[in-house]
């Protein structure tokens, strides 16, 4: 009885210290370019006998079962959750989570979960067909990726694979995140994609959202085209994200705007040109740090709007958003927040956001 | 007796540390946003996940956001024979790997040097443009996407330079989804 109090005391005593510390360690860890790599904890193990009875991000039964096996495999090497990711996003990329039995025209001889070729660096037939020995050959390949952790998920599959199109993986992201995260057992994590990053640092308030407002401040319009956040209550030059890869393609005013290679707009406001930190025709990457929250121009106080143009989009995921002519609003804007769920990520998620509108 | 201490030590040093963690939570939260003014409000003010529990006023905010400049008919017309050349380099299936990236890596922009490495050129699908290339709208002096037909259906060219003297470089050669 008293063992067991003494024990309890114990863990009581040690598991804030492990849940903020670890929280501390995701935050710090998460954003920043630098610092996306292994952002999402340690990999899990997962009983492949034990799979959801329902679809998970549109994948069941097999494909699951499948899911497991690449994570057990990952887990097995000692991986970490991001490489579970990759190898999950991988296989969805090639095969639908599949163990097919047969190539394609880009590869005949392709067989398995990774349709890994008949060339002798992906061993036997039965090698290639046996999902664990095939994701153990793909992660001990992308071990073998020099700093592969510090690429985009795509590319980093894309340097194992050989695929004539490096993004082809990009789309399988957030399923995989999703299918990875519920298998786990631990729910979606905040898991950053490389490919899209908040535009500040976590733990900031959406002062006004997207759309109509609800509200009517004097001198302010009735219709807002973008997302306003701060951290409050030091709202000031505080650090602003490029939130997509991209080319500066234009610094005037109070604005920045940076063209996605996808064609789409995001335009940062407000920022005092004297701290932005990129010109016009840099190629900025995703997570980079821009420059600093000001309040520039028309502003009464220190916040980042930022702000979403498709006009010039290729990326169909986006062209399906609702446009904001279509609800009212002036033309070619799309919701902040719609446009993160594209992605698989919430822009305003309650653990590293506040509405106060 | 001594659980009870053991009990009541457990408590004082849990609280402890969760005092302590919580002004670490914090210091980390705002340490990088202070930038050199650092005002310390008190911890309590804070939830649990470092966000202040006082709401801010909200920023008046009148900002329209503009456009980039649209690209001279010459840019417009340099982009489309970039983005041929970036496209009849990239289509060649038959060649070594060696050889196929020794032709296409100069006509890459950084990124797409990055993102092209490894690929292995006979899993490319496309063998020839088949149409002349048109450019995207909202076209810009330093990025814009050129389409191309080829024999492999539409593919988007997204070119990037930084200024209007300087060669268009591929960031991106991508089949038309959707």
């Amino acid at each position: 009885m008293a063992k067991q109090r003494g024990l309890g005391a114990a863990a009581f005593g040690a598991i804030p210290l492990i849940l903020v510390g670890a929280l501390i360690a995701g935050i710090l860890l998460i954003f920043g370019p630098a610092q996306q790599a292994g952002a999402c904890g340690p990999g899990a193990s997962v009983d492949p006998t034990q799979i959801p009875k329902d679809a998970v991000a549109g994948y069941s039964g097999d494909q699951l079962t499948n899911a497991a096996y690449i994570m057990n495999a990952a887990t097995a090497l000692n991986l970490d959750r991001v490489a579970q990711i990759i190898g999950v996003m991988t296989a969805m990329g090639e095969s639908s989570l599949r163990v097919v039995d047969h190539g394609d025209t880009a590869g005949p001889d392709s067989r398995g979960l990774f349709q890994q070729r008949d060339n002798g660096a992906w061993g036997s037939l039965a090698d290639r067909m046996d999902p664990t020995i095939s994701a153990t050959n793909f992660f001990k390949a992308l071990e073998r990726v020099d700093g592969w952790e510090a690429l985009h998920p795509t590319i980093a599959a894309h340097r194992v694979q050989g695929n004539a199109d490096p993004y082809h993986y990009e789309k399988f992201y957030a399923p995989a995140a999703t299918v990875v995260g519920t298998l786990a057992g631990t729910g979606v994590t905040v898991c950053q994609s490389g490919y899209l990053v908040f535009p500040l640092n976590p733990g900031y308030q959406m002062t006004s959202n997207y759309g109509p407002r609800g509200y009517v401040t004097e001198g302010a319009s009735l219709w807002h085209a973008g997302d306003d956040l701060q951290h409050y209550p030091n709202p000031c030059h505080d650090p602003v994200f490029a939130i997509t890869d991209g080319t500066v393609t234009l610094l005037a005013g109070y604005q920045l705007s940076i063209k996605s290679p996808d064609g789409y707009t995001v335009s940062y406001l407000h920022m005092y040109l004297g701290e932005v930190l990129v010109k016009v025709g840099d190629q900025v990457t995703a997570g980079q740090q821009v420059g600093a929250t000001g309040s520039n121009g028309p502003s009464t106080g220190c916040h980042l709007h930022f702000a979403i143009s498709v006009a010039g989009n290729t990326n169909p995921a986006i062209a399906d958003l609702p446009r904001s002519e279509s609800i009212g609003g002036p033309a070619g804007f799309v919701d902040p927040e719609l446009f993160y769920e594209a992605f698989g990520l919430t822009l305003c998620a309650p653990d590293g956001c506040r509405r106060t509108y | 007796m001594r659980t009870g201490h053991a009990g009541t030590r457990a408590i004082v040093r849990k609280i402890a540390t969760t005092i302590i963690l919580a002004i670490a939570t914090f210091t980390t939260l705002t340490g990088c946003v202070n930038q050199g003014d650092a005002p310390s409000p008190s911890p309590s003010s804070t939830l649990p996940t470092g966000l202040v529990s006082t709401a801010p006023t909200a920023p008046v905010d009148t900002g329209e956001v503009t456009a980039a400049p649209e690209a001279a008919g010459d840019s417009q017309q340099k982009a489309i024979a970039a983005a041929t050349k970036v496209m009849q380099t990239f289509a060649q299936p038959q060649l070594s790997a060696e050889k196929w990236w020794a032709q296409l890596l100069p006509l890459l922009s950084q990124q797409g040097g990055v993102a092209y490495e490894g690929t292995d050129p006979s899993q490319i699908p496309v063998h020839q443009v088949t149409g002349a290339g048109t450019v995207v709208p909202d076209r810009t002096e330093v990025s814009l996407i050129v389409q191309l037909l080829t024999d492999a259906g539409l593919y988007n060219i997204t070119l990037t330079r930084p200024d209007a003297s300087a060669p268009w470089l591929a960031d991106r050669i991508r089949a038309a989804q959707g």
